[in-house]
């Protein structure tokens, strides 16, 4: 039996001002994630993907429930005691690379700004850390002195991952990363996380409105639908069988669109 | 009645046809570089290609839409038979938002943020038509039944941050079509959208083709959506079209090696833990003019005579043409089979 690396339990969240409305986006959101795997994140625009990513970062506070990562709560911490706490263990890529990036800052920079931030190595160990991530990401080392706006999306969402992984974190937080790539530079971003994360080794909650990214990826699956998780379980058996009516018509769709 | 009847002697069944069409840039730059292309009445081609491949810009050129410092270097773009690259601006008033109607990209960034939904819709009318308002308004919700809007009063008044994703979506249709144009281009209509809002929209654009015999030119750069609504589709690769055929010829029989590669790069469950890019990363874009294959430095069956020439479009079979030097009656078999060896494969 793996350990679960997150916990979120009975997690409410909601983005109104007063504290009487119960307008919920996550609506009692309880779902698990154990080491080294990919957990695929569905559902329709406004469903909540980006809220539930965002709350297990620590970007938004929920009203209520409890997130644990590595059977740490991260329940009343500042953000700054949340990064102590996670030891920069949870790591984000979004969507847009472009906006990402500070335009003004080198690829080596921003991939070397995580690493200190963690404050483990010292100078010449993160230098080699960056070239060795450059490396990887299938860049070469003058990469690291370009600007983002000087390379393309595909290579920019590479550097994006890249650096989410540089900390070695457990988890990785991946909203839509391949949405807005191009098809052959999508096949290029999807392996390089399958290549990583046999190198590498580390949880994804990756979030994706595209089903057959996820089914090529990921191990397990969850259906959000309006705050809360309709169904769950591996990516085999819900395709094979899914039970939930809203599962059932989100995997007819997609199939209707597939080649 | 008659300047239409004279012009449809020239072609009888092409209501849009873009000969050797070739735009540039400012700097020399060549964005567009040879596109042929053209649609048949109550026909609804694809035009696929990935981003760069000069998508956008060759409904710009269409549409007379191209940003300062663009301009067409050479070629000719008939509609109904007539040539529309040299407009003035009022000439250019006749054909859009009445005869040729437009559905761009961004529904969020193409409405007017400050404008109700009704006024939007019907702007086109109050420009192109001296309708009395009332009947304005009518066409008005009309046209939003049409597509599918809920409660067409109540979203007559609304703003377009009132309404989700696929009802701007939606309101960029209505505003395309209620002016009954004979061409309706379409730019990715559905990118930003859900699955199940994608394949409404979809069915949409298919009704109004059928009920009103309109033509289409549908641009996309995901095959998934074109297969469902296209006849014909055109495969554009760095400015120049690379293979064009019946939709199901190129979904299943593809020919052009970009084509097939395109359609192996998707992700499906029998492909997982196995490597998923097929395509050799692109370098980086030659912008100036062409002289040979421009896929060759990516393409596994590049010979040497596709870094030296450019392949023009051959017949592939009914219907179906590709310009690829593979499928050269000219070119030895011995030679292709020996060069064709994928030696990059693993």
């Amino acid at each position: 039996m793996k350990n679960n690396i997150l916990e979120v339990k009975h997690l409410f969240v909601d983005y109104s001002v007063s504290k009487q409305k119960t307008d919920y986006v996550l609506r009692d959101l309880s779902l698990n994630i154990v080491e080294h795997e990919f957990l695929g994140l569905v559902g329709e625009s406004g469903s909540g993907k980006s809220t539930l990513a965002n709350t297990i970062a620590g970007f938004l506070e929920p009203v209520e429930g409890e997130i644990f990562f590595r059977r740490n709560s991260l329940q009343n911490l500042s953000f700054k005691e949340k990064i102590k706490t996670t030891n920069a263990g949870i790591q984000m890529v979004f969507q847009d690379p472009y906006d990402s990036f500070d335009p003004i800052m080198t690829i080596g920079e921003q991939l070397e700004e995580p690493l200190i931030i963690q404050d483990k190595l010292n100078k010449q160990n993160r230098k080699n850390k960056v070239f060795e991530m450059l490396h990887n990401i299938g860049l070469v080392e003058e990469y690291a002195n370009r600007y983002p706006r000087q390379l393309s999306g595909g290579q920019l969402q590479r550097v994006a991952i890249g650096s989410a992984l540089i900390t070695e974190p457990d988890l990785l937080l991946a909203d839509e990363p391949v949405s807005s790539l191009d098809v052959s530079v999508q096949a290029q971003v999807l392996d390089l996380l399958q290549d990583l994360r046999k190198k590498i080794g580390f949880a994804c909650l990756f979030i994706s409105h595209d089903l057959s990214v996820i089914q090529f990826l990921c191990d397990r699956i969850a259906v959000l639908n309006q705050g809360t998780i309709v169904e769950v379980g591996k990516v085999d058996e819900i395709f094979d069988n899914p039970q939930n009516p809203y599962t059932r018509q989100l995997i007819e769709d997609s199939e209707f669109l597939s080649i | 009645m008659t300047r239409r009847l004279g012009h449809s002697l020239v072609n009888k069944s092409d209501i849009l046809r873009v000969e050797n069409l070739k735009v540039t840039s400012a700097n020399g730059a060549e964005l567009v570089r040879d596109i042929s292309l053209n649609v048949k009445r109550g026909e609804i081609v694809g035009l696929v290609g990935e981003s760069g491949s000069g998508k956008s810009i060759t409904i710009m050129s269409i549409a007379g839409l191209l940003p300062k410092g663009i301009s067409i270097a050479s070629g000719r773009v008939f509609f109904e038979g007539r040539d529309i690259t040299k407009l003035t601006n009022n000439q250019r008033q006749t054909i859009n938002g009445s005869r040729l109607g437009v559905i761009y990209q961004d529904a969020a960034q193409a409405l007017n943020p400050l404008m109700t939904i009704g006024k939007q819709i019907g702007e086109v009318l109050q420009i192109h038509t001296k309708m009395p308002r009332k009947e304005i308004k009518y066409r008005i919700l009309a046209a939003m039944r049409a597509v599918n809007l809920p409660d067409p009063e109540k979203t007559y008044k609304s703003y377009p941050h009132e309404l989700s994703g696929g009802q701007r979506q939606r309101v960029l249709i209505a505003m395309a079509i209620i002016n009954n144009p004979e061409l309706l281009i379409a730019d990715e209509p559905t990118t930003a959208l859900d699955v199940n809002v994608k394949i409404q929209v979809l069915e949409l654009i298919k009704i109004i083709n059928e009920s009103k015999n309109l033509s289409v030119l549908y641009i996309s750069h995901d095959l998934s959506t074109i297969q469902h609504i296209c006849d014909r589709v055109y495969v554009l690769y760095a400015g120049i079209p690379v293979e064009v055929g019946r939709t199901e010829q190129i979904i299943h029989e593809p020919k052009h090696p970009y084509t097939s590669l395109l359609i192996d790069s998707a992700p499906t469950k029998e492909k997982r833990g196995k490597k998923l890019a097929v395509m050799k990363p692109r370098v980086q874009d030659q912008r100036g003019p062409a002289t040979n294959c421009q896929f060759a430095s990516r393409c596994p069956f590049a010979f040497k005579k596709c870094y030296q020439k450019i392949p023009h479009m051959i017949s592939a079979g009914k219907n179906h043409e590709v310009a690829c030097f593979l499928y050269n009656k000219n070119f030895s078999e011995s030679e292709k089979i020996r060069t064709s060896e994928q030696p990059d494969e693993k």
